[in-house]
C-alpha cells in the first residue's frame, strides 16, 4: 500500500532486498571491522553476524564499544568527525555503504537511551517519517499511526489524545512512542541503545514485553547494561570488552556457563 | 560481590556441617552393627534442619543477587546435592534399623561391611572437599571409587547366598544393610557429579552441551 508511494530509488533497492531476504537469514554480517575515533581505536577487528527475527544483546562495561558498534549498523558514525571505519558490514549481503543512507535508516530504525519525541503531537511524531517519504493521503497516514501505536502497545493509552503533545506522555510512554515512530517506517531491524535505562521497573517491563512481541516481525539489536534484561529478552548475547568481542553465544548458555574467563568475571560482577 | 562471597562462605560451612553429620550417622550405624547393638538410634534432625537452612539461604541469594554463570551454578548445584546428602542421612537410619534387628540373631559378621562404609563415607568427604577446593580431579576420583563399592556389594551378596544354614532374617537384614551402603555411595557419586557441574558447567544428564536447565 505504501510501497507505491516510496521514491523510485527506494523501490529499486527494496526489490533487490526482497530477493536477498528470500535466500538469507543473515541480516547483518560484520567483517574485520575496525573503528578509530582519531587516534583511539574503539572497535578492534570485529567479526560476527546478526540473524533474522532474533534479539541480539550487546553487553559489556562502559566504553567497551557496544554503542559504537550498534551505531555502525545504520551509519550513525558517519556524522562523527575523525571517525575512521575499516572493514565491512553487509546488510542482507549488500555493503551498507552502497545504500542511500536515508534508505538504510528506513530499514534499520533506532531507539535511543532517553526517549526523544519530537516537540509535536503524538500523531505527528509517528506521521513524520512517512510524510518525509511522500505519503500525504490522510487515510493512509491514519492507518500507519494507528498500526504503529498498536504494535508499540501504546494505542489504547493514547488513542483519545493523538493531537496532544508527545511531551506530555510519561517517560515509558515516550519511549514506546519512539519505538512506534521507528515501526512506522516499516523497518526490518530496530536498534535499541539502552532503551530502558531511564525508565522505572514497570515501564521497563512494558518495553521488554514489547520487544518480545516485536521479535516475531523484526530483528532487534539491543545494547543493555542490565544483564537480567539481556537474559530475559535476547536470544544471542555478544560480550564486548575494550573494543573487542570476547564471546558470542546463545544467551542462556553465555549466562549459565560462559566459555571465557573475562565473560565469567564480568557477568558475575568480579570486574567492570 | 564481597557480600555474595561472604554469604557463599556461610553456605559452604552449612554444607560441610551437613556432610559431616551425614557421614557421622553412617559410621554410627555401622559401628552399631559391629558392636552387636540392638538399640542404636540415629538422629537426623540436624541434617533435616541444615537442609532447610541451606535451601532458604540459596533462595535468598537468588533473590538478592540474581546470580549468573558460576555463581548461578553454585546455587543450583548445592540445591541439588543436598537432596542426595539428606537421602544418605535416611540410609544411615535404615542401616541402624536393620542392624538393630539383625543383632537380635546369631550370625557371623561380614568384616568387609566396614570397608564399604569407610569407602562410602570417604567418598562423601572427598566430594565436599572437591567443592570447597574447586577441584575437578578430586570430584572425578569420587566417581571412580564407586566401582570398588559395587564389587564389594556383589561379593558380599554372593557370600550370603553361598553360606549354608543362615536364618532368613540374617540374609534379608544383611542384604538390606549392604544395599543401603551401596546406595550411599551412589548418592556420593551424585554429589560429585553436581560438584563437577558447579566447577565446569558440565553435567552427565546433559552430556552434549549446556543448553537445558543445567
Amino acid at each position: 500500500m505504501k510501497k507505491e508511494k516510496k521514491k523510485d530509488k527506494f523501490l529499486e533497492e527494496d526489490l533487490e532486498l526482497e530477493e536477498m531476504k528470500k535466500t538469507s537469514d543473515l541480516v547483518f554480517k560484520v567483517e574485520n571491522l575496525n573503528l578509530h575515533y582519531g587516534e583511539k581505536q574503539a572497535l578492534k577487528n570485529l567479526n560476527f553476524v546478526i540473524k533474522k527475527n532474533e534479539v541480539t544483546a550487546f553487553i559489556g562495561p562502559s566504553g567497551c564499544g557496544k554503542s559504537t558498534m550498534i551505531r555502525c549498523f545504520n551509519r550513525m558514525n558517519d556524522l562523527i568527525p575523525d571517525c575512521k571505519i575499516e572493514g565491512d558490514i553487509y546488510y542482507y549481503g549488500k555493503n551498507i555503504n552502497d545504500f542511500d543512507v536515508s534508505s538504510l535508516r528506513t530499514k534499520v530504525g533506532m531507539v535511543f537511551q532517553s526517549p526523544n519525541p519530537f516537540p509535536m503531537s503524538i500523531y505527528d511524531n509517528i506521521a513524520y517519517g512517512p510524510r518525509c517519504q511522500g505519503i500525504k493521503d490522510k487515510e493512509v497516514l491514519n492507518e500507519i499511526v494507528a498500526n504503529s501505536l498498536k504494535k508499540a502497545a501504546l494505542y489504547e493509552e493514547v488513542k483519545d489524545r493523538l493531537k496532544e503533545s508527545a511531551l506530555e506522555l510519561s517517560g515509558g510512554q515516550q519511549q514506546r512512542l519512539c519505538i512506534a515512530r521507528a515501526i512506522a517506517m516499516e523497518p526490518d531491524v530496530i536498534l535499541m541503545d539502552e532503551p530502558t535505562s531511564a525508565l522505572d521497573p514497570i515501564a521497563t517491563a512494558k518495553i521488554e514485553e514489547l520487544i518480545f512481541d516485536l521479535k516475531k516481525e523484526y530483528t532487534i539489536v539491543i545494547v543493555t547494561h542490565n544483564l537480567q534484561q539481556a537474559t530475559r529478552i535476547s536470544d544471542v548475547t555478544v560480550f564486548f570488552l575494550l573494543g573487542e568481542i570476547i564471546e558470542v553465544d546463545s544467551t542462556l548458555k553465555l549466562f549459565k556457563s560462559p566459555s571465557k574467563k573475562e565473560t565469567e568475571d564480568y557477568i558475575t560482577g568480579r570486574f567492570g | 560481590m564481597k557480600q555474595f562471597e561472604t554469604e557463599l562462605q556461610k553456605l559452604n560451612l552449612y554444607l560441610i556441617n551437613m556432610a559431616d553429620s551425614v557421614s557421622g550417622n553412617i559410621t554410627q550405624a555401622v559401628n552399631g552393627y559391629f558392636n552387636r547393638d540392638t538399640n542404636v538410634i540415629i538422629n537426623d534432625d540436624l541434617i533435616d534442619q541444615l537442609e532447610k537452612v541451606i535451601q532458604e539461604q540459596c533462595v535468598d541469594l537468588m533473590v538478592s543477587f540474581t546470580p549468573l554463570a558460576r555463581d548461578l551454578r553454585v546455587i543450583l548445584g548445592i540445591l541439588k546435592l543436598i537432596t542426595d546428602l539428606e537421602r544418605i542421612g535416611d540410609h544411615a537410619e535404615d542401616i541402624a534399623i536393620f542392624s538393630n534387628a539383625l543383632n537380635k540373631h546369631e550370625y557371623e559378621q561380614l568384616e568387609q561391611v566396614k570397608e564399604m562404609a569407610n569407602i562410602a563415607t570417604n567418598m562423601i568427604k572427598l566430594a565436599i572437599d572437591a567443592f570447597v577446593k574447586d577441584d575437578l580431579e578430586l570430584a572425578k576420583k569420587v566417581i571412580a571409587q564407586d566401582e570398588k563399592i559395587d564389587k564389594l556389594y556383589f561379593t558380599l551378596l554372593k557370600k550370603l547366598m553361598d553360606t549354608k544354614g543362615l536364618e532368613n532374617e540374617v540374609i534379608v537384614y544383611h542384604t538390606l544393610i549392604l544395599r543401603y551402603l551401596e546406595r550411599t555411595a551412589d548418592h556420593a557419586v551424585n554429589v560429585a557429579e553436581w560438584v563437577i557441574y558447579i566447577i565446569s558447567g558440565y553435567h552427565k544428564s546433559n552430556p552434549d552441551g549446556r543448553f537445558t536447565y543445567v
